[in-house]
């Protein structure tokens, strides 16, 4: 029969070897899924763009068109297919392009006129219940000729049926613009920028109410340029600009439901995510130090989603390239 | 250690093993890579709360850096959740270097009080932690650790 001390040795060292093997005490753990029972969190208003708002788009449409049976869910994809405007923000129009600004072109007939070519804007209610919030939201972009483009909620009223206060909003989306359509610089067809934003906030109430507001889009040419053909010159501080009602009615509140508070105004929005200007120069540790941007786009504000830039860099000795450019969004 | 055919010895020797087997095996499926927290004055981009740098290869370490003015719980812990998706996504032996650039943080009450404790604590050991020189970012205090095993973790 084996003699219990004659295992005691080779126990003591099996749980020397697993006890070493234990995670770490001082490392640190992986945070822990949010709680699964979190209540509605009120967050601010804070505006995404660009690449961070298709990101933001992808993670709340299903449920926004889900809540509103009578949006179209292919409306906004319609619109992008029917103004050459990619399906989804790629990309690679973070990374730097050799394409100038302002672009080449502006010029008709030696006379510049920035234009709105065409502009898509919609509110979407969301829902707040015991287990599960999203915000609502007014999702706009357009496509214009000229150096910089803004997309603003000019006025937005959110009314309880029940006659309590409404809840009303106003400021900028987004600001700046991305080249389409631009297959050849060389061949002057490069004048055309798209430029996308959301507005998300949980203040609003989001049942048994309707909302109704607008929309304002902006093109403006700013700065003195040569066309590439005529050698012409574009005057500057020419704008144009075009508006859109916006409008919806939520559901019936039911049991379940959350009355979202703090109804009452609130004009300040929290830019959030990738401007739709110039694209993000590389950036890390290791990359040459480049000068500041003129200004942080992002704020620190959580606004329900938490917002990235991924770079992908190939290193080869002390040189690195940078191979890809990535931005996206997950809920906090 | 001979193993001769002595039975008992040859069952503490296969015990042995087998203890030897198994944490190896543990240990294999924990990432073997450091991850060293930093706290710096500045990023290299001016708009970043905080940035993950990810090196390529075998022996690449994971680098969390934090600006200074925005090192807190929250911050921290977005970046442990942004790496733990990047691990997820990408793996933890790279191909290519990986620098995150984290625009903004998760809300404070979004962070569990287990969350919370914990970063809380590793926050207070960077204030702690004596400056040292860190590759592409300078003077900073850090704090090295094992990167802690992916299956283990649960990051939201």
């Amino acid at each position: 029969m084996q003699h219990p001390r004659s295992l005691a040795l080779p126990a003591a060292v099996c749980l020397l070897i697993a006890g070493a093997c234990q995670d770490a005490p001082l490392g640190p753990r992986a945070p822990a899924p949010a709680s699964a029972t979190s209540s509605p969190r009120q967050v601010p208003i804070v505006a995404f763009s660009g690449r961070a708002a298709d990101s933001v788009m992808e993670l709340l449409e299903p449920t926004w068109y889900s809540l509103g049976p009578s949006l179209s869910a292919h409306s906004r994809a319609d619109w992008r297919i029917r103004n050459n405007v990619p399906a989804r923000i790629t990309d690679d129009a973070l990374l730097p392009s050799n394409v100038g600004a302002p672009n080449a072109l502006l010029t008709s007939g030696g006379t510049s006129v920035p234009q709105i070519l065409s502009h898509f804007e919609a509110f979407y209610f969301g829902r707040h219940d015991q287990t599960s919030s999203t915000p609502s939201g007014v999702e706009a972009e357009m496509t214009f000729i000229a150096d910089q483009g803004q997309i603003r909620v000019a006025s937005l009223t959110v009314t309880p049926d029940s006659g309590a206060a409404p809840f009303m909003t106003s400021g900028a989306i987004v600001s700046g613009g991305n080249i389409i359509n631009c297959a050849d610089v060389t061949a002057g067809s490069c004048n055309q920028h798209h430029l996308s934003g959301v507005l998300t906030f949980s203040s609003a109430p989001d049942c048994s109410a309707h909302a109704s507001g607008t929309v304002g889009y902006s093109a403006t040419i700013s700065q003195t340029s040569l066309g590439f053909s005529q050698g012409s010159t574009t005057s500057s501080g020419q704008t144009v600009s075009s508006s859109a009602p916006i409008s919806a009615t939520a559901p019936a509140c039911s049991s379940q439901s959350t009355t979202t508070g703090s109804q009452g105004t609130d004009s300040t929005t929290t830019p959030y995510g990738s401007t739709g200007g110039p694209p993000p120069a590389p950036t890390g540790p290791n990359v040459p130090t480049a000068p500041p941007p003129p200004e942080a786009p992002v704020s620190g504000a959580g606004g329900g989603f938490v917002c990235q830039r991924t770079d992908l860099y190939q290193v080869i000795g002390a040189s690195r390239t940078l191979l890809s450019t990535t931005i996206d969004c997950y809920p906090d | 250690m001979r193993c001769t055919f002595d039975p008992r010895r040859a069952l503490r020797c296969a015990i042995l093993l087998l203890c030897a087997t198994l944490a190896s095996a543990r240990a294999a499926a924990q990432a073997p890579f450091n991850l060293t927290i930093a706290v710096a004055p500045r990023l290299a981009d001016s708009a970043a709360r905080a940035m993950i740098v990810r090196d390529a290869g075998p022996n690449g370490g994971t680098l969390i850096v934090l600006r200074a003015d925005a090192a807190d719980a929250a911050m921290l812990a977005t970046a442990l959740t942004s790496l733990q998706r990047s691990r997820r996504k990408l793996g933890d032996l790279l191909q290519y270097q990986v620098v995150i650039t984290l625009l903004g943080h998760r809300s404070t009450s979004s962070l569990t009080l287990d969350e919370r404790r914990r970063v809380d604590d590793y926050v207070s050991r960077l204030r702690n932690a004596p400056a040292v020189f860190v590759d592409g970012v300078g003077l900073a205090k850090t704090v090295t650790m094992p990167m802690p095993s992916l299956a283990s973790a649960s990051g939201s």
